[in-house]
This record gives structure tokens, sequence and C-alpha cells, in this order.
């Protein structure tokens, strides 16, 4: 009970250490899809959006990094598929001429500079990434 | 099978149809010498393989008659597995470049060189596209023919999970056209539906098919062909339906007789269900062809089923094909590992009964297979 004013100093500190933590986790573990901010779509189902980056609605889509793990988490909780049935998907697509695959983008400032360049584009980025340059219409978690 | 005989397809010959379709549609449309981007990518596959099962004799050519059993993996490019290991009759090497001039317009050209039969190279695709808005598509050149469902990425093994798509529906005489063709992409709610309809031709010098049961090289031409497709999905599932016709002519090359010719035309139809349920992925597909002035009345159909656990894929199916003179049904059974990216291994049995009312054409065989599929 003397101690107590440090303890609970410690206690303090930890409790907030904790809440900082399990919020960075919460937002590296969420992806966003998002459009141009004068797209008239307000948002987008998720079945929307599979379509579009399984080739089946031709659309301006930008990808992450082969590999990187927003890419991975976007393509499961979007479309259910793992990456290399995806890499299935578009050999289908680009070797019979019947879509264009993604712009493969090195990072989330690319994506949001493609996607506030152009009024039909849509793109992923982490939730932790979102600013004002452009409008998130679907967030998967 | 489909029709009757099998002749063989030449080189780059096939193709001049669709190369001047393509120069013409360059030279009207006034394009600069320069492309603002090009693209190369490209596909391969080496599949080694060998019949094994009881001795048969069958109505294919003398040549074929030396062996045991035989299995006929690609019937459009000659591709035939007889009792020794071979990496001939199926391995391939795909290479496309897609040259974009603006926006709506770019060129694709795509060239395949194979092991199988004589031939080294050959064109496949070469064709424009014009991107008339979001939803309309005209391309004019060289595309393999959209017959079924796996018709026009037969050659992209990468792309499906067996070595390859069962020959009693993807077995073929004339595989590619020279023409053009109009498609629409659109989305009705959450349901995707891409349809299409093409015109144009192919004739195939020494028609790879024809070879497979006479010495004598055939021309086949494939006139006035019509497609008309159309495929719808939503969530796990996916739709398809296929309408074909032409007219058929076939010559043999030596003496000049025409074989085969006039009369209606051949007509194709086709429809497939497939879904994507989690790791299961099944296949279906039915299909008939009919040519009633040649007794060509055959139904052929397929079915699989896949479940994905990791790296590993696990495949069973059933293939069959069915006319006055033949008689087949296929029981495959396949693996796919994806080695790494953009690559896959597999390795597949498949066991061919031939209960044909004429007697054997190709006779019972059992075949082993295993393929390394990449694409880049």
């Amino acid at each position: 009970m003397f101690r107590s004013p440090s303890i609970f100093r410690s206690v303090r500190y930890l409790g907030v250490t904790f809440a900082l933590s399990a919020a960075a986790g919460a937002s590296f573990s969420q992806v966003v899809v998002v459009v141009n901010t004068k797209n008239p779509a307000a948002t987008m189902t998720q079945e929307q959006v599979s379509n579009l980056y399984l080739g089946k609605i031709p659309a301006m889509i930008a990808d992450l990094p082969d590999g990187s793990p927003p890419r991975e988490l976007f393509y499961s909780k979007a479309t259910g598929r793992t990456s290399a049935q995806m890499k299935a998907v578009w050999a289908r697509l680009t070797f019979t001429g019947k879509a264009s695959p993604p712009k493969e983008l090195a990072s989330a400032a690319d994506v949001k500079k493609f996607v506030a360049a152009n009024p039909d584009a849509v793109g992923y980025i982490e939730k932790s990434a979102v600013d004002s340059t452009v409008k998130v219409v679907l967030e998967l978690n | 099978m489909k029709s009757q005989h099998r002749p063989r397809h030449a080189k780059l010959l096939g193709a001049s149809n669709g190369c001047i379709l393509f120069s013409l549609a360059l030279g009207v449309l006034g394009l600069p010498a320069q492309a603002q981007e090009f693209t190369g990518s490209g596909f391969a596959s080496v599949i080694l393989g060998k019949s094994l099962g009881q001795c048969t004799t069958t109505f294919l050519d003398a040549k074929y008659g030396d062996g045991c059993t035989r299995f006929v993996a690609d019937w459009a490019h000659g591709g035939i597995y007889e009792d020794s290991w071979s990496a001939k009759p199926e391995t391939r090497l795909g290479l496309q470049g897609v040259a974009k001039f603006s926006p709506q317009l770019s060129a694709t050209g795509q060239v395949t060189a194979r092991t199988a039969g004589d031939q080294h190279a050959a064109l496949e695709w070469l064709y424009l596209t014009y991107q008339v808005s979001n939803e309309w598509t005209v391309q004019v050149g060289r595309k393999r023919l959209p017959l079924y469902y796996y018709s026009d990425f037969q050659d992209v093994g990468y792309a499906y999970n067996t070595i390859r798509p069962s020959p009693d529906v993807y077995g073929w005489d004339v595989v590619n056209y020279n023409g053009v063709s109009v498609s629409n992409t659109t989305a009705i709610g959450d349901w995707s539906v891409r349809s299409e309809v093409l015109y144009g031709s192919e004739k195939t010098k020494e028609n790879a098919s024809a070879k497979f049961f006479s010495p004598d090289p055939k021309t086949v031409e494939w006139k006035d062909i019509v497609n008309i497709n159309a495929e719808v999905s939503k969530d796990w599932f996916t739709g398809r339906i296929s309408y074909t016709r032409f007219n058929m002519q076939q010559t043999a090359r030596n003496t000049g007789v025409v074989e085969i010719t006039g009369g209606p035309a051949f007509e194709l139809l086709g429809m497939a269900f497939n879904a994507d349920v989690g790791n299961w992925i099944f296949r279906s597909e039915l299909g008939t062809a009919k040519m009633k002035s040649k007794d060509v009345d055959a139904r052929f159909s397929l079915a699989s089923l896949g479940y994905r656990v990791g790296s590993l894929t696990w495949t069973g199916g059933i293939s069959t094909y069915r006319d006055d003179f033949g008689r087949f049904t296929t029981y495959t059974g396949g693996l796919r590992y994806e080695v790494h990216k953009g690559a896959a291994l597999k390795l597949q049995f498949d066991r061919i009964r031939d209960a044909s009312p004429i007697g054997s054409v190709l006779g019972s065989s059992r075949l082993i297979s295993a393929s390394y599929d990449v694409m880049f």
C-alpha cells in the first residue's frame, strides 16, 4: 500500500503498452478496399470486390507486392483463394486475352497515388495507411 | 475421333489467314510503329508419360501397330503415348507478347513450340484487341476456339489441376480460328456474365488427327465457324454454355480428292457446371457433336472432384465419349503439388476403357504421366 503509487504507475504503463500493441496488431490485420474520392460508389460488397480481383469484371485494379502479408490477407478474405490459386486464375485470363492482371505496385503509398489519379481505380491497403486522399468502400477482417 | 479422320496441323501455314487479317487491321488503323508498353510472359510444361496394359490391335495407322498399348493425349497436335517413356507427346513452351498502343488498343501474339509431331513452333494467337467500352471488346485475328470450358487455355497446364483436360471432351482436330470476336463482360448484382460471339475459319494442312488413322496427309478446313458462348459466375458457382457451328471440308493432299464436303453444318453444344467451395473443386461438362449427313452424333462428358490440402490438390475424375463407332470411358486420379511460386508438379494415372462397337479404335490402356508446369 505504500508502494501503491509506483505499482499503480507500472500497471498503468503496462496497460497502455498492451493497448498500443493491441491497436497496432488490429490495424495490421485489417485491410481495406479503397477507391477514388470522386467514385460514386459509397460501399462495395465482398462479392463485388472478389469479382474484380478474379478478373470477372473489367476494372483498373491495383495489387500490393507478391508475397506481402497485406496481399495474402486481402486475397484470402476477399476471394477465399490462396496465392497459387490466384496465379492459376490469372494465367487463364492473361493467356486467353480475357482480362489484364492487376497492376502490381510497391507500397500502400503507391496504391493511394494510383487510386487518387484514376476515378475508376480500385485498390487495397492496410487500414493503418488510410488517409483523406482515398475513400474506403469495404473493410476486410 | 470427332471428325472421323485425324488430319495434321501444318506449322505456320494454318496461321496465314490470321496474319493477313491482323496486318489488315493494323494497316487500317494506321498504328504508330512504336507501342507505348510491351509485356512478355509465357508458360511451359514438361510432361513425361507411358502407356501400359494388355496388348490390343486397333484402327490406328500401321505406324502405331508395333507396340502393345497407346494413349492419345493431344488430338490436335498428334500427341500419342506408347509403351516406352516419352516426353514428346505433350511437352510445350508458349511465349506471349502484348504491345499496348493506347488504353483501348493492344496487339497480342502467342507462339507455342511443341515436341509432338513434326512441327516445332506454331502461331497460336495473333490478334488485335480494341476495348470499345468498359463492357465491350472486339478482337480480330487468330485465336484458339473456345469450344468448351478449357479449350482456349488447354496449353496452360499451370492453370488447372490435372495434367490435361480429358481428351474425351477436348480432343479435336481443329483448335484455332482466324476471324473476329465480339465480347461483353458485365455485372448484374453479384453475378458476373461474359458473353461472346465469333466468326472465322481455319485450314490445317496435314492435319494431326487424321494422321493417327491414315498415312496420307489430309487438309481439314472448318469454314464459316460461328461460336456463341456465355459464362456466368457468382460466389462458388460458374456455369458456361456454348454453341459452335461450321462447315467441314477434308481433302486428301496427295490426290486432291475432296473426301468430306457440303451437307448440313457440324454443330457442337456444350454446357459446364463448376463449383469452388472452400477446398473442394468440382468440374463437370456435357457436350454433343452432330453432323447429320455424315452420321456423326457424338456425346461426351466429364466430371471431376478435387480437394486441396495446403500445397497438395487431389483430383479424381471420369470422362466418356460415345458415338456410333467409338465408346470410351476414362478414369483419372491425379495429384498436384505447388512446388514453388509459379510452378506445379503433377502425377496422374489414367485408365481408358475402349468398348467401341466397331472394335478397338484406340484400344484399352493405362497411362502414367507426370508434369512440371510453370508460368513466367
